[in-house]
């Protein structure tokens, strides 16, 4: 049985490791505190705990927290040597700036036409908190985000047309915002609310849905 | 020295795991051992980890008998592979930078 000093020097330490090693990624987190109470634990069930003075000889061996914590928030072994220039690699933090930028680029952000979109994806690319496959997501549905239909049907409808689907709400009952080019629009007549409104549907919601994705699994990263 | 030290290290991780699986409190100890090697035997828990991430690493879960379950690690073939690039890697390295560097430096106290 390990002396009650040697006991509170392991407890003592297992705190200073937790509150090290907070900033961590969640799985590298619980990754590294279970592998050192493992450690901790082996060398008990070897009787290398005995006394304090054992105690002491296993937590110098380990090392300092703040090191094994650096070691883990670098994605190589070879990163910058603790105690030497440059903090450990800087954890990911939730809710960065940059990812919600490109979240609201990629959808609010459309309103500006090309540009703002724009802006999302490349925020979006290179924003190392999603991976690709999500990024994908973001990018193809739907090129140039919701707000883009309204600008693609101004263009190829006539000026009266354009006015009126930029004032509609893009997943409402504005069903003339995209019409096949050929039918010319008829002055005065109501737009047409059949099928244009599925593509409403799918370019102006898709990108929304999309955009939420991507949020939520930023959240929950 | 330290970030020579820190870049090699990996590989003798999984050298050590080459012959057979171990648990991780018996391959720090044995990396401990070898004098000037290891200075934190914490930090290899997390070098295990990224070894697993990498797939050069796989666990399992065994009966410790003594005490809690523990972890075995064992080397996977992508671990093999790696580890036998290096080793032809750094004896060429080794011969050229012995071939550099004086045998026995001259004027040393």
């Amino acid at each position: 049985m390990t002396a009650p000093t040697g006991e509170r020097l392991l407890t003592d330490y297992f705190a200073r490791l937790e509150a090290a090693a907070l900033p961590l990624p969640p799985d590298r987190r619980a990754d590294l505190l279970e592998g050192i109470a493992e450690h901790v634990a082996a060398a008990r069930a070897a009787g290398e705990l005995h006394d304090e003075r054992a105690v002491r000889t296993l937590l110098d061996r380990l090392g300092e927290p703040e090191e094994i914590v650096a070691a883990a928030g670098e994605d190589t072994y070879g990163g910058p040597a603790p105690g030497t220039t440059g903090p450990p690699l800087a954890p990911r933090q939730p809710g960065t700036g940059p990812e919600l930028a490109a979240v609201l680029m990629l959808t609010v952000g459309s309103l500006l036409p090309v540009v703002g979109w724009l802006v999302g994806v490349v925020l979006l690319w290179t924003s190392r908190r999603w991976r690709t496959g999500e990024k994908l997501l973001g990018t193809l549905v739907v090129p140039g985000g919701p707000f883009s239909v309204l600008y693609l049907s101004g263009f190829t409808l006539s000026g009266e047309l354009c006015t009126t689907s930029i004032s509609g709400t893009v997943g409402g009952g504005s069903g003339g915002v995209l019409v096949e080019p050929q039918r010319p629009p008829a002055p005065g007549a109501p737009p047409d609310v059949g099928p244009p409104d599925f593509f409403v549907l799918v370019f102006g919601v898709g990108p929304l849905l999309a955009a939420g994705y991507l949020a939520l699994v930023l959240i929950r990263r | 020295m330290s970030q020579l030290r820190r870049g090699v290290l990996e590989y003798c991780v999984l050298s050590l795991l080459a012959d057979e699986e171990l648990y991780g409190f018996d391959l720090v100890r044995r990396l401990g051992d070898v004098d000037g090697m290891v200075t934190s035997e914490g930090t290899i828990y997390p070098l295990l980890s990224r070894l697993r991430r990498e797939g050069w690493v796989s666990t399992r879960w065994g009966e410790s008998g003594a005490g809690p379950p523990r972890r075995y690690y064992a080397l996977t073939e992508d671990g093999r592979t790696v580890l036998a690039r290096f080793v032809e890697d750094w004896s060429r390295f080794r011969d050229a930078v012995d071939q550099l560097l004086p045998l026995d430096p001259q004027g040393t106290p």
